[in-house]
């Protein structure tokens, strides 16, 4: 091998690193570690001058390896690489060591052993860089046709916009109808629009599309394959169709939750069906037309308790849209609800809530621990009121029971087929709320509205567009560029057992035929290691994740300093 | 980022997933020095590799079987299940285990009297877990387990620990022969002694050793075999 080069170069990020570190000293510090040749400090890495400075050095010193120890790689790997890229030093020769988010921001008040920390970490990333090796980016071609799972809101927003891209699109509904939760919604906060209205001017829009191809009473059979080039199979009906597409939006949607009925056991505020009756029960009868004039709403009805210990974030409006339709109906109604905490984010909502109020709907606040109870002989519903401390009774001719939205009970079936995790709940589960919403690990799937989370329609809405935007990408570039963190096998050390076969989650290994070894297929291995550390002959390594490269990180942390 | 603070004395190695830790990571991160070494992956069921957090606990359990023979403190080796956005929690994960380890003392690494004979015997638990057995035996275990699952036949929790206590116990005596042997040729009783395992068991495994061509009788003196590594 060529003679070890490496460029330390060490950023003060203004006075985020270097307010809380001696940044000159690690540069200094980083001269005299193995390898290095060059060292040196920078106000700030990441700016014009900044890259131009690490692009002059590595000419000058003729460098082949370089780290950058400044701020976080999630956002700033890509410009460096870059700068490497451009002197013709492989990307893959470059180490990102963070100082910022390690070291300077969560030790701020350690001004000398923060910089002593800071020196271990450069060491580290030398002592890594040393041992990277040059990796080259894979480009697969990419399919340009999306699949879209489940119709609703979210759904039929998803393929609309793909569809105005002048993509096809394939809309996956397994119900008859389009449309999703609001096919049994009256009206819409905080607009209020007729919810079937609303609804039928978008599926009208959606039909426009010729490029679009809608198929309702079908089921995801299977999906294999990975970015750019998925293999489904979608069961119509009876029939089977296979469509290729390259990549795929999750909108499955969410379903509301309904107590069990118990016929002589209690069921939770005595939900029957009739008298007591779930939000969107009660949505249903307003179409309708609604008889009833005393009602009574309980909030957080099977939410917020150690079962499901999430809030459904809708019900509150909804029980707020619902009171007020029931008083501008009928003036005489009489409309409480009973609430733990109201949530009304925004200036829209908050606004309805006052509106409720100036309307004449009651609201009374319960606590977790002295829940409402409801007697459907007396026909009133007792609540322990904290502002007069103690239990008052509420006639009804209807209790409504704000449950929360669940995740589909068949969730798990396609998270396995698309490979993508759900959290304990059953929700769905981006790869990172803030860094990487609505996408996944596995690239090319993405997620958005109430599969997700409990969420409204504009909400739905928006992560619609967010997740169409994403998956657009790929499919209007016609490829996508892989990182080539990937597992490879040594032939030399592979037996055959199979066993990195059995663990891979990706399906990503398989026997070959011919050498009777382990084969990875590249495009689908996520290089997540799980098969290197099963495999009994250490057989396996990740590139760019290497043993090596490990062992010489772990060495390096506890090497004694000499400063 | 919300800058909350912790100790300056921790370093962060990143894997993509829990999935890659491999128990040789893990144990030379002892054998260089750590007083504790954590794992840190995904809440268990929310890997976002799917399985990966599910193998890594099988790792750390094995790991801790391992360091717990050569007598480290077990509550040396930690593995917390926290999603990527629960940053408070990851703080108070760390700070709790630095003050645990803390507690704990330095490692017996750095005894003065110990550190050295330590020092060996991780690097035959290094061998142990390198080796086919042992990672064969987990590996397959896993998936004994899931597959239990699927035909709802569980396989009770304790046979599966004893073949791994027992596979553990094998493999370590013989990795901690090998080395010494591969040190300097010996006889039963000397390694006996030296590895603080009772000379018949030694001589058990010398003899399986032997057979499978991995070491051979290099001389006898007055009497006493003399084994050598092959
Ligand atoms: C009582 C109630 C009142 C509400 N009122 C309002 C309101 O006034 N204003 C407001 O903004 N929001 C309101 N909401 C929220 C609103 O209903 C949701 O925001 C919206 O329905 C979310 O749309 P979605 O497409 O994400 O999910 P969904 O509407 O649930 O649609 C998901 C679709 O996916 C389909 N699907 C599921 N699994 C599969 C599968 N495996 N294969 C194929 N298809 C599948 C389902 O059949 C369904 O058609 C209310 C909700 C409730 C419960
Ligand atoms: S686990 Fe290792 S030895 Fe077994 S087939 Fe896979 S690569 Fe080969
Ligand atoms: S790293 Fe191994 S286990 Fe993970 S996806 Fe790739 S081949 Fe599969
Ligand atoms: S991604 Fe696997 S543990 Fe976090």
């Amino acid at each position: 091998m060529n003679e070890l080069r490496i460029g330390v170069f060490v950023c003060k990020c203004g006075s985020n690193i270097a307010g809380f570190i001696d940044v000159p000293a690690v540069a200094e510090y980083a001269k005299g570690l193995p390898g290095v040749v060059f060292a040196r400090h920078n106000l700030y890495s990441c700016s014009e001058s900044g890259t131009q400075t690490i692009k002059d050095s590595i000419r000058e010193h003729n460098l082949n390896r370089v780290v950058v120890a400044a701020c976080t790689p999630r956002t700033h790997e890509p410009v460096f690489r870059a700068a490497c890229e451009d002197e013709g030093l492989n990307q893959f020769l470059f180490e990102f060591v963070n100082i910022r988010e390690h070291c300077s921001w969560v030790h701020m008040q350690e001004r000398e052993l923060a910089t002593q920390k800071a020196k271990e970490l450069v060491r580290m990333g030398v002592a890594r860089v040393a041992l990277l090796e040059p990796g080259e980016m894979t480009e697969v071609e990419v399919i340009p046709s999306a699949l879209v799972i489940g119709g609703g809101i979210s759904g039929i927003t998803a393929a609309t916009a793909l569809g105005s891209m002048g993509l096809k699109v394939i809309l996956a509904e397994r119900e008859k109808e389009l449309g999703g939760m609001l096919n049994d919604l009256y009206k819409l906060y905080p607009t209020g629009e007729d919810a079937r209205e609303f609804l039928d001017k978008r599926i009208k829009t959606l039909k426009k599309f010729k490029n679009v191809e809608i198929l309702t009473s079908s089921e995801i059979k299977d999906i294999e394959g990975y970015i750019g080039n998925y293999n489904v199979i979608i069961k119509e009906g009876k029939k089977e169709k296979d469509y290729k597409v390259g990549t795929i939006i999750l909108a499955t949607g969410a379903l509301t939750y309904k107590p069990k009925k118990v016929s002589k056991g209690k069921s939770l505020f005595n939900y029957d069906g009739k008298n007591v009756i779930t939000q969107i029960q009660l949505e249903n009868r307003l179409i309708k037309g609604l008889k009833e004039k005393k009602v009574v709403m309980i909030q957080c009805a099977g939410s917020r308790v150690p079962e499901r210990i999430y809030c459904s974030r809708i019900c509150c409006m909804t029980a707020i849209k619902n009171g007020m339709l029931l008083k501008k109906a009928n003036k005489d109604a009489e409309v409480t609800i009973l609430y733990r905490d109201l949530q009304t984010y925004g200036t829209d909502y908050e606004d309805e809530l006052r509106e409720a109020k100036k309307a004449g709907v009651k609201f009374i606040r319960y606590s977790k621990e002295k829940p409402p109870s409801v007697d459907k002989k007396k026909k009133f519903v007792s609540v322990h009121h904290e502002l007069l401390g103690r239990n008052i009774e509420i006639p009804f001719d209807l209790v409504v029971l704000s449950t929360p939205l669940i995740a589909h009970s068949d969730v798990k079936k396609l998270s396995q087929k698309l490979k993508v995790p759900v959290d304990e709940h059953g929700f769905f589960l981006e790869a990172h709320v803030k860094l990487r919403p609505l996408e996944f690990a596995t690239d090319g799937v993405f997620i958005c509205g109430c599969a997700h989370w409990p969420a409204d329609i504009t909400e739905s809405i928006s992560q619609a567009l967010g997740a169409t935007s994403k998956a657009a990408i790929p499919l209007l570039n016609l490829k996508v560029t892989v990182e080539p963190i990937i597992s490879y096998v040594d032939e030399e050390k592979c037996t055959g057992c199979g066993i990195c076969e059995e663990n891979c989650p990706y399906a990503a290994i398989t026997k070959d035929p011919e050498t009777k070894k382990a084969k990875v297929t590249e495009v689908i291995c996520k290089g997540c290691g799980i098969c290197a550390s099963n495999c009994p002959e250490q057989a396996i390594d990740i590139k760019h994740y290497k043993d090596e490269q490990f062992s010489a990180q772990l060495k390096a942390a506890f090497e004694e300093v000499k400063t | 980022m919300s800058r909350f603070q912790y100790p300056t004395n921790t370093r962060t190695i990143r894997v993509l997933c829990t999935g890659q830790v491999d128990p040789t990571y893990l144990l030379k991160a002892f054998k260089h020095g750590a007083d504790g070494v954590m794992v840190i992956g995904c809440r268990l069921g929310e890997c976002h590799y799917i399985t990966g957090n599910l193998h890594a606990r099988w790792k750390v359990d094995l790991t801790k079987r391992m360091i717990e023979k050569i007598g480290m403190s077990t509550e040396r080796l930690e593995m917390r299940f926290i999603s990527s956005a629960e940053g408070t929690k990851y703080i108070e994960a760390v700070k709790e285990f630095t003050d645990k380890v803390k507690s704990l003392g330095p490692t017996p690494i750095k005894s003065k009297e110990k550190g050295e004979k330590i020092k060996r015997a991780i690097d035959s638990l290094i061998s142990t877990a390198s080796g086919y057995r042992i990672r064969a035996v987990v590996a397959k275990i896993q998936k004994m387990m899931e597959e239990g699952n699927v035909y709802n036949e569980k396989i009770p929790q304790e046979e599966i620990e004893k073949i791994i206590e027992d596979t553990v116990n094998t493999e370590f005596v013989r990795q901690s022969i090998l080395l010494c042997l591969r040190e300097n040729t010996s006889s039963c009783v000397k390694l006996s002694e030296k590895i603080n395992v009772s000379p018949d068991i030694v001589l058990s495994h010398l003899s399986h050793l032997r057979k499978n061509n991995l070491i051979d009788v290099d001389r006898v003196e007055e009497r006493v075999p003399l084994y050598k590594v092959l």
